[in-house]
């Protein structure tokens, strides 16, 4: 139907521009069939997936986003992490075995061979994923410090086919599955107005804004397994009559080492020119390692502080990140 | 001149005393330096002015400052010298909090360092702390009603509370009245009726949105009582309340005048809010009692109310 519109306005088209002109544009006429033929084709998913998007409920846990999903036959708790790589599994729980293909930084810099699992099938609120590879790592500080038993942690991997709202004030994060363009293939029950957009680029797997702090630009990544923002010493010199210290803290890490770190607030941060931030809990400290991580040079991080407050959608497909309006009382 | 001379040097005995006596500890970055300055009496108070020092607790620092071995403490990179008769500084390079941040460190930090305290201001009512079902309940938190309807032969209460579920919240007719009670967590929610297939905003709730379809849904705020206390003030003619919540109006909520103060309770959802009170309808203050406050980017200091 499509191609037969653009023919027979082509066809108009042809007693005022010629036969040259014609032939292209039904040359023109072909591609966008075609083009829209692949589309319907990326469409046409099977009858059994057909279906709204996925909505799946959280509870929080201090910042943390926590889901449950069925692992493997087993119920567990998820950390919905957008620092994340892809699907992460906890090792008190899960074995896997040593892949010599991967590595990852630690403390002592940059280690090889990272413990994997594979064929893993992880869904929730009727949202599966198959066969995912898993990293298997220590996530026993998660369960310590929030008391609750952690399977592991959902990051970029499993969400990147996704339009995925983060509703904090709700308690839900509703996913809708896109096309490789981005365009939405399954559309939520409800229509939410995007009344502003930022686009943002991927530091490997973690998506980049630019902020302004108190005028000067700034790249965060923004990280949903992040309660607290984190802000790189290094390179935020220009910006440090913004950052308001409170305390030392003492972090514990690997090898029973204490990493003693800043907690203050950053206040002064901008969105889009136009949207103020309140003043937010973060940690000042060396980003190197997660730098080398996101292999881009990250300003810092920006977690729950800065998400919570807002009502928002990552496209991850066009890179966008898009605004929808807190619920405007209208007398 | 001697009586006059003898009150200004007591008084300036006492403010110097007060001053000493007062325990503080602030965490300070200037240039490539962190400083941690501190009264003496810090390092025995678990007051919440000495939290900057809490870190070092451990070291003992009384016991260094009493034999004088301070001077040659150090400690991770931290210094100690004292600054006056009864204060010290902490000292470390900036460049010193070096160590590598691993991945996994990010859950390692405790968030209860920033935690603003709970207000007392909060009473606690008889509201689900965490997410529950919305259900039909008679002795329910909220309760639903539509008059003028009478004549209707059935009204649906739908929202997003149950996903606009058109079957499910059946309201009950007694006289021209419909009503439904429902217990529901604390929340903004959207609502309509749905009187015989036509649905209508709640006529007695002026509070509407609109929603996709360029209608409007009523809103509802199920929040928790917070008492707003201004202490004094008995001179003023008027008090209201402004703040996040209602838009920053400037004709405000108005409070009550009692003996002691002004007083209101507003109810208010989940979440941070802002305000500050209104006095005589030209001269905005912040809350005198409440040491939470937030500087905006116009550089108005504003006080803040946390609602959990």
């Amino acid at each position: 139907m499509l191609w037969f519109f653009f023919l027979s306005l082509g066809l108009k088209l042809q007693l005022l521009t010629g036969v040259r002109k014609i032939l292209w544009f039904v040359l023109f006429c072909f591609i966008c069939h075609m083009a829209g033929a692949a589309h319907i084709t990326n469409l046409h998913i099977p009858v059994s997936q057909q279906r709204d998007g996925y909505i799946v409920p959280f509870t929080l846990q201090g910042g943390l986003i926590i889901i449950q999903a069925m692992i493997n036959d087993s119920m567990g708790n998820f950390v919905i992490d957008t620092g994340a790589e892809g699907l992460v599994l906890n090792n008190k729980y899960y074995q896997g075995v040593t892949d010599e293909s991967r590595s990852y930084y630690g403390v002592n810099g940059r280690g090889r061979g990272l413990t994997v699992s594979k064929n893993n099938n992880i869904s929730a609120e009727g949202l599966t994923f198959s066969g995912i590879t898993a990293d298997v790592v220590d996530l026993t500080s998660i369960e310590n410090n929030k008391n609750i038993r952690i399977a592991g942690l959902i990051g970029f991997a499993l969400l990147k086919d996704f339009e995925v709202m983060f509703h904090y004030r709700e308690r839900l994060i509703a996913l809708s599955r896109v096309d490789s363009n981005g365009r939405i293939i399954d559309p939520m029950p409800f229509v939410l107005d995007k009344v502003d957009s930022l686009s943002f680029v991927m530091g490997n797997f973690i998506p980049v804004i630019e902020v302004k702090v108190n005028g000067f630009t700034k790249k965060f990544g923004i990280d949903s397994g992040a309660e607290i923002n984190l802000l790189d010493l290094k390179r935020s010199k220009n910006i440090m009559t913004e950052f308001l210290p409170m305390r030392t803290i003492r972090l514990a890490g690997a090898n029973n080492e204490e990493n003693e770190v800043i907690a203050g607030r950053l206040q002064r941060v901008k969105l889009l020119d136009k949207y103020n931030c309140g003043a937010m809990g973060t940690v000042l400290m060396n980003m190197d390692n997660l730098n080398k991580i996101y292999r881009t040079n990250l300003d810092g991080i920006l977690g729950f502080e800065f998400l919570s407050p807002w009502l928002f959608s990552i496209n991850y497909k066009k890179q966008m990140l898009y605004l929808h309006p807190l619920k405007v009382v209208v007398p | 001149m001697k009586t006059r001379t003898l009150f200004l040097f007591v008084l300036f005995s006492c403010s110097i005393l007060s001053a000493q006596e007062s325990p503080y500890s602030r965490c300070e970055i200037q240039g490539e330096d962190v400083f941690i300055r501190f009264h003496e009496s810090c390092l025995n108070s678990t007051n919440e002015d000495c939290a900057a020092l809490e870190d070092f607790k451990k070291y003992d620092l009384s016991g260094l400052i009493k034999s004088g071995a301070y001077t040659t403490w150090t400690q991770d990179g931290w210094t100690l010298a004292k600054t006056g008769a009864l204060t010290y500084q902490l000292h470390k390079k900036l460049s010193l909090f070096d160590k590598l941040f691993s991945m996994e460190d990010k859950f390692n930090i405790d968030i209860s360092y920033w935690a603003y305290p709970v207000s007392e201001r909060i009473k606690q009512g008889n509201h689900p702390v965490e997410k529950e079902p919305v259900r039909v309940d008679f002795k329910g938190n909220v309760e639903f009603v539509l008059k003028g309807r009478g004549n209707a032969r059935q009204v649906i209460l739908s929202g997003t509370f149950n996903d606009w579920n058109e079957k499910d919240f059946k309201m009950v007719k007694t006289g021209d009245v419909w009503k439904l009670k429902l217990k529901m967590p604390t929340g903004i929610y959207e609502y309509k009726f749905i009187v015989d297939g036509e649905w209508i905003t709640d006529p007695a709730n002026k509070f509407r949105v609109q929603n996709q379809h360029y209608t409007y849904n009523s809103i509802l705020v199920v929040g928790k009582d917070v008492l707003f206390f201004l202490k004094g003030f008995q001179n003023a003619k008027k008090v209201a309340l402004s703040g996040s919540f209602n838009n920053w109006d400037e004709d405000g909520l108005p409070l009550t005048k009692s003996k002691d103060g002004w007083r209101v309770v507003q109810k208010l959802p989940p979440g941070k809010h802002y305000y500050k009170f209104i006095i005589d309808g030209y001269e905005w203050i912040i809350d005198p009692d409440n040491k939470i406050q937030e500087r905006d980017e116009g550089g108005n200091i504003n006080s803040i109310l946390m609602v959990y």
